[in-house]
């Protein structure tokens, strides 16, 4: 009876976190609901991107737009589906550019009326989006089972704020589930799927890169040949070949998407509690170095070892992944869904508090955006948000990272290395 | 045929080391030359007049010290002679441009800083147009080789604010081979090739691993500041690689040849002694230990060899200095290029929005602020920036590492040498030299590629020291931890 009732709650927590951020999320960015407040609804999937790309003020068109001719094709119907990075520039590594294509694609092949389209694309991006929310919670839920004393409450950290209004926002979960599904396959000792799997996420988003070193440093340092062989073609299949086939079909638009990375300015990033003006180089710098520091650091210094526990590597890809989002140029508040899901594998309960502070804070920073003029600035209500973030997200990166020291210098002790 | 093979394959073993240097040198040198060549080549079709940087004022000084002061013109065709020709009136330098061209030369008159005109072509030419201009216009001086740049007193300018061995050495290379863009930077080139080889043989002293002492060598050859300051006749690339020759006599034990060339460093220029620094403590800790002191001993040895090597370093400077001397007088030497460049070192050179982009010490290791060392067509610059993500990642590292100095003596003293350097230059930054610029940092390459790999090859082939620095780490957290509890608590 009581194995039934603790069944019946699992199932009731996972189909909570699925349900309510998915059917929330939906609800506050559908371009046709109400919301008070316009920070809970605007969305790069609406505003951010669909409006500004297809219809784009007159003297903006060429920003986003290769050349004006096919926007004028576009615009008067010769045109009927833009290609992403072909027609225009768009920011978003290849797996997000092709669901892009497909959403918008659909909506401009049901409905002429670009408000109409924007319905449907918006729609087809909800649905794929909560089925990737869906996916990365059963993964989750399979990962946090095949620990002793794996705890399915945690999964409730996906009812906080970030995760309802920034899921069908922008694309994060799809690199956050492809990541845990990796993570996943990787437990199971499949390599190859692990491989492709992440590689997906990195085609997603750049940011889960971390979590495939780990596991290439893993390999290479426990010299499990064959395996790193497999994981490295999955990886390199799904992470090199959609950029190598991009890179191919359009070099345009395979180099708009770098350089906008590459210049972006300091958005919501740590470092401007220290410099003030958001577009100093020196955050990229600071992020590179960092960056650099880390990656080399993470081989050198706290290799993982043969039989490391979960608990332990599952802090290794909180670490990596986290301090890739903390560390940034560039920390907009959605990216916290990448940490999410690593938060809930690698924190312990006081952890996971502070954790959940920083999700609040995280949430504030939409909420209050477009309150105040010169949002992105030093000294306005959202950066202060932001920073109160950053410094809490800080605080939880240092203590996973001295633990992760503490165990490696176990292993060591009992001399537990390979 | 198998045993042939054999013994082939051991000889190659053997000698894989020399095969490597012979390989790195060969690599080197062509990728200093071809970058090297590449300002040339753009300087010539811009119709600039080939100087890059700070060169302006290090090779026309050489120039000067080789005509001035040994009364030596640098090697010239008779087919192809060059001159500047420096007047007292600009409507001078404007008439001798018209009879110069009227004498089927080669002339440039687009001088506007000194009345100028530059006049190549056949020496028996050159020589009439300068003996037309002497009786007919206000000539004042005359510069054979290559032409000046365009700056007021550079026909007697000679750099006295830094030691001259640099520009002897480009100097001589003007006598032998010629006054010409490519022959100026030939002693650079060869002494980045040197420095290459050197990080090689220094690694390979630490780690015996060719493999890796190859890489680091290869990886400091392909940084931007390495390719860039080593290509260019400016003092940074001398200094920096004396001071890699002085780690290797450290590392040997020779600690003597390591101070004479710590102080032949300084004669580049005056940052070289830096090198010296981390000699100064080895051998201070050296001799309080042997006489079982305590740290008022070390210091007394701090200060003791201290003194000791600054006394060295003026004693050789005044006898490489000698010439200058000569050409200056004593007491305006002693005034200007002693006493003089100390606290000209010591300030801030230039303030305003015309002066070049300065940076300070830990700029470099962020790539900010950096140099700008040569502006392609283009628009872009050539920037004396490192692969700054690495710089920081390997001081950084290095400072945590430091437990492994207890237990291993060689990269005790290799860290020592790139804090140490470094640490100088922070110092002069306090005592007030507040524009100090990114090309500077080119001293600290080889030491940064050397102890990145030091590091690298130590944690990745034994656990042990992994587990030495976290130990060391923990412990002194402890200890910080238990001192805050007494203080705060009791």
């Amino acid at each position: 009876m009581l194995f039934v009732k603790r069944k019946l709650a699992e199932l009731l927590i996972i189909g909570l976190a699925i349900a309510l951020p998915v059917a929330v999320s939906t609800y506050i960015h559908h371009p046709d609901t109400y919301v008070p407040i316009y920070g809970l609804k605007y969305s790069d999937i609406v505003y951010g991107l669909y409006y500004s790309i297809f219809n784009p003020s007159e003297d903006r068109v060429l920003d986003r737009w290769f050349n004006l001719s096919d926007f004028n094709r576009f615009k008067y119907g010769g045109l009927s589906c833009p290609i992403p990075y072909v027609h225009y520039k768009f920011e978003y590594p290849p797996v997000v550019g092709v669901l892009w294509y497909i959403s918008t694609c659909t909506g401009f092949s049901l409905s002429k009326s670009l408000d109409e389209a924007v319905r449907i694309h918006y729609l087809v991006q909800a649905i794929t989006l909560s089925a990737f929310h869906a996916t990365l919670i059963l993964s989750l839920h399979a990962l946090i089972r095949s620990r002793s004393g794996g705890d399915a409450l945690k999964l409730l950290l996906f009812l906080l704020p970030s995760t309802l209004i920034y899921l069908v926002y922008n694309w994060d979960v799809i690199a956050a589930a492809f990541a845990v599904i990796g993570i996943l396959c990787a437990l199971k000792s499949r390599w190859f799927y692990s491989g492709l799997s992440q590689g997906l996420s990195i085609s997603s988003k750049f940011l889960t890169l971390s979590v495939s070193y780990y596991y290439v440093v893993k390999l290479a340092t426990l010299h499990e040949r064959r395996d790193l062989l497999k994981f490295i073609v999955g990886l390199f299949i799904g992470a090199a070949v959609p950029m190598i086939t991009l890179l191919l079909v359009s070099p345009v638009g395979f180099n708009k998407l770098i350089s906008h990375h590459a210049s972006w300015y300091c958005e919501n990033c740590i470092y401007l509690l220290v410099v003030r003006d958001i577009w100093s180089d020196l955050h990229r710098r600071l992020f590179f170095s960092i960056a650099a520091l880390l990656a080399l650091a993470y081989p050198l210094l706290a290799n993982p070892w043969r039989g490391i526990e979960f608990d332990v590597e599952s802090k290794y890809l909180f670490a990596g992944v986290s301090s890739l989002v903390l560390f940034n140029y560039v920390f907009s508040p959605q990216m916290l869904l990448l940490i999410t899901p690593l938060a809930i594998l690698a924190l312990d309960k006081r952890q996971l508090l502070v954790y959940a502070m920083v999700d609040v804070f995280n949430a504030l920073i939409i909420l209050t955006f477009f309150e105040f003029e010169k949002p992105h600035e030093f000294g306005s209500i959202p950066q202060y948000m932001a920073s109160a973030r950053n410094l809490l997200l800080l605080i939880i990166f240092i203590s996973a990272v001295v633990s992760i020291m503490g165990r490696k210098l176990e292993s060591l002790e009992r001399g537990g290395e390979s | 045929m198998k045993l042939v093979a054999k013994r082939a394959l051991s000889s190659l073993h053997k000698h894989s080391a020399v095969l490597t240097i012979v390989v790195l040198a060969i690599v080197s040198t062509a990728t200093l030359t071809y970058q090297a060549w590449s300002y040339v080549s753009i300087e010539l079709e811009r119709g600039g007049r080939g100087y890059v940087t700070d060169e302006v004022w290090y090779v026309s000084s050489a120039r000067v010290i080789l005509l001035k002061i040994f009364g030596v013109e640098p090697r010239q065709s008779p087919e192809d002679y060059g001159a500047t020709l420096i007047f007292q009136k600009r409507e001078d330098s404007l008439g001798a441009c018209t009879v110069a061209q009227s004498l089927r030369l080669f002339v440039k008159c687009d001088y506007r800083e000194i009345d100028a005109i530059y006049v190549r072509g056949e020496r028996s030419r050159v020589l009439e147009l300068i003996s037309i201009a002497r009786s007919n216009y206000s000539l004042v001086d005359v510069i054979p080789g290559w032409e000046v740049p365009d700056h007021k007193g550079i026909n007697n300018y000679i750099n006295w604010e830094h030691p001259p061995l640099a520009k002897y050495i480009v100097a001589l290379s003007m006598m032998l081979l010629g006054d010409h863009p490519p022959y100026w930077r030939i002693p650079i080139i060869a002494f980045g090739c040197l420095g290459v080889v050197l990080v090689y043989l220094v690694l390979l002293k630490l780690t015996r691993s060719v493999i890796m002492s190859l890489l680091g060598a290869l990886l400091f050859l392909a940084d931007n500041i390495t390719r860039a300051v080593y290509s260019i006749a400016i003092l940074d690339g001398f200094v920096a690689t004396l001071t890699t020759l002085a780690l290797y006599y450290t590392l040997r034990g020779e600690c003597f040849r390591a101070i004479i060339t710590s102080v032949i460093a300084g004669l580049f220029k005056y940052t070289g002694l830096f090198a010296s620094i981390p000699l100064i403590v080895l051998l201070a800790r050296r001799e309080a230990r042997s006489a079982r002191g305590g740290l008022g001993d070390f210091v007394y040895y701090l200060v003791y060899y201290g003194v000791l090597i600054v006394a060295l370093y003026i004693s050789v400077l005044v006898v490489a200095s000698t010439p200058i001397m000569y050409y200056m007088g004593v007491s305006s030497w002693f005034k200007h290029s002693l006493l003089g460049s100390v606290s000209w070192h010591l300030t801030v050179k230039c303030v305003g929005a015309n002066c070049p982009i300065s940076s300070s010490p830990w700029d470099w290791l962020l790539g900010y602020n950096s140099f700008p060392l040569f502006i392609y067509p283009d628009g872009r610059a050539l920037k004396a920036e490192a692969f700054y993500p690495l710089w920081f990642a390997t001081l950084v590292l290095t400072l945590v590492s430091l437990p492994l100095a207890y237990s291993r003596r060689d990269y005790g003293k290799t860290a020592l040498y790139l804090l140490g350097v470094y640490a100088g230059y922070i110092a002069i930054w306090v005592l007030g030299a507040r524009t100090q610029y990114s090309f500077y940092a080119i001293q600290l390459a080889p030491l940064i590629y050397v102890n990145l790999f030091y590091l690298i090859h130590t944690y990745t082939k034994d656990s042990s020291a992994v587990q030495q620095v976290l130990s060391s780490w923990k412990s002194s957290m402890n200890n910080l931890v238990k001192i805050l509890e007494t203080l705060i608590l009791q």
